[in-house]
């Protein structure tokens, strides 16, 4: 049982906090836009989305390059290879959505004609790059709401798959994902 | 436009002079009309709306302004008032918005620390209505600016207004998040004052 292949306790780490900072994400995103009235309190939970989302951003791009440092542990013996490889491209495929996610919920406020720094960890704020475009941020807003909705889908498939192997195949797929 | 518009520096410099003078004539018992008396904060509300694109109509107030108003009911044209408002008293709900709005993206506040309204004419529209036309200065620039007035006897010789009018604010050299957020900001303002001796 011991020798059993884990990924790496690093790689192991980073995939929860990416975990609960997504769902809680994409939690708020849709609570700020849809239950919130408040204008005072929208304001607050707009800023605290845009800024935790570069953060996310930053922790996606530290998975990456994980991945590539780090050695991915063997496939399970008792696994079909096209699970192995369906299993490989959700993956690529999650990496995918949630930074496209996040690079168009910045350009949408970067091309937002509303000039609010977003505000990054020891006083530092986001560059801006882009420039004021209304059309173009409201296309960016639509795209970040579509993103939002195909990531949710895929991670609940993702969820839906580790569940399966859990409890249905009984083999160590979530184990060696498990922090404890 | 273009008179406002050569006016518009000038009035930024000397807007607290201006509105001083105008609140000294209002006040003065040598000019004609009624004399003015100051607003009661404590019976005043500032408050302004404001829309925007998927986001929630934004209700706001000023917390801190003076004003005069002299009420003439025999002669409403007599009448004025002259207002001032701390552009930093802003609230709208939330201290980190309220800053956001302070800053030179809206207020700017730290160079345009006060926003002022002085009437120049006052016509009743009915006994119960007037109509309100001023110079407003909001960031440093003055605009004529037109409130409608609902005039309510609250209690003998004292009288309510309720006065509305729509704020473009991009004459106002406000254009930050324009057209995500309306060029119109709908005003609202409640006072009492003294009714004029007549």
């Amino acid at each position: 049982m011991s020798a059993e292949p884990v990924w790496p306790l690093s790689v192991r780490i980073l995939h929860w906090l990416a975990a609960a900072a997504i769902i809680g994400m994409l939690a708020l995103g849709f609570a700020m836009v849809n239950l919130v009235g408040d204008p005072g309190a929208r304001f607050d939970l707009y800023q605290a989305h845009k800024s935790i989302g570069l953060l996310v951003l930053a922790l996606m791009l530290a998975r990456l390059a994980l991945r590539f440092i780090r050695a991915k542990p063997a496939p399970i013996a008792s696994i079909p290879s096209w699970q192995t490889r369906a299993a490989a491209a959700m993956h690529s495929l999650l990496y995918a959505l949630v930074i496209a996610l996040i690079l168009a919920g910045y350009a949408m406020v970067s091309t937002s004609p509303l000039p609010l720094p977003v505000a990054l960890p020891f006083g530092f704020t986001a560059p801006d790059l882009l420039a004021s475009n209304y059309a173009l941020s409201e296309s960016f807003k639509q795209l970040h709401h579509v993103l939002a909705a195909f990531l949710a889908l895929c991670a609940g498939g993702h969820v839906a798959a580790a569940l399966k192997h859990r409890f249905i195949d009984r083999d160590g797929t979530l184990r060696r994902m498990s922090l404890f | 436009m273009t008179l406002a518009a050569r006016r518009a520096p000038i009035a930024s410099r000397l807007s607290s002079a201006v509105l001083a003078l105008a609140a000294l004539l209002a006040a003065s018992p040598l000019t004609a009309g009624p004399a003015a008396t100051p607003i009661d904060p404590s019976r005043t509300s500032i408050q302004f709306i404001v829309d925007g694109v998927g986001w929630p109509r934004t209700k706001g107030s000023f917390s801190s302004f003076s004003g005069r108003i002299a009420v003439d009911l025999k002669q409403p044209e007599m009448s004025s008032v002259v207002f001032r408002v701390a552009a930093k008293s802003i609230q709208v709900g939330s201290p980190s918005f309220a800053d956001y709005l302070r800053g030179d993206a809206f207020f700017d506040v730290a160079r345009y620390p006060d926003i002022t309204f002085v009437s120049t004419h006052v016509e009743k529209l009915d006994d119960h209505h007037a109509r309100v036309v001023g110079d407003l200065t909001l960031r440093g620039v003055t605009r004529p600016f037109t409130v409608e007035v609902a005039v309510a006897g609250a209690e003998k010789s004292r009288l309510r207004f309720r006065a509305t009018g729509i704020v473009h604010r991009l004459e106002f050299g406000m254009n930050a998040g324009f057209p995500a957020i309306s060029n119109d900001v709908d005003l609202v303002i409640a006072t009492e004052a003294e009714a004029g001796a007549t």
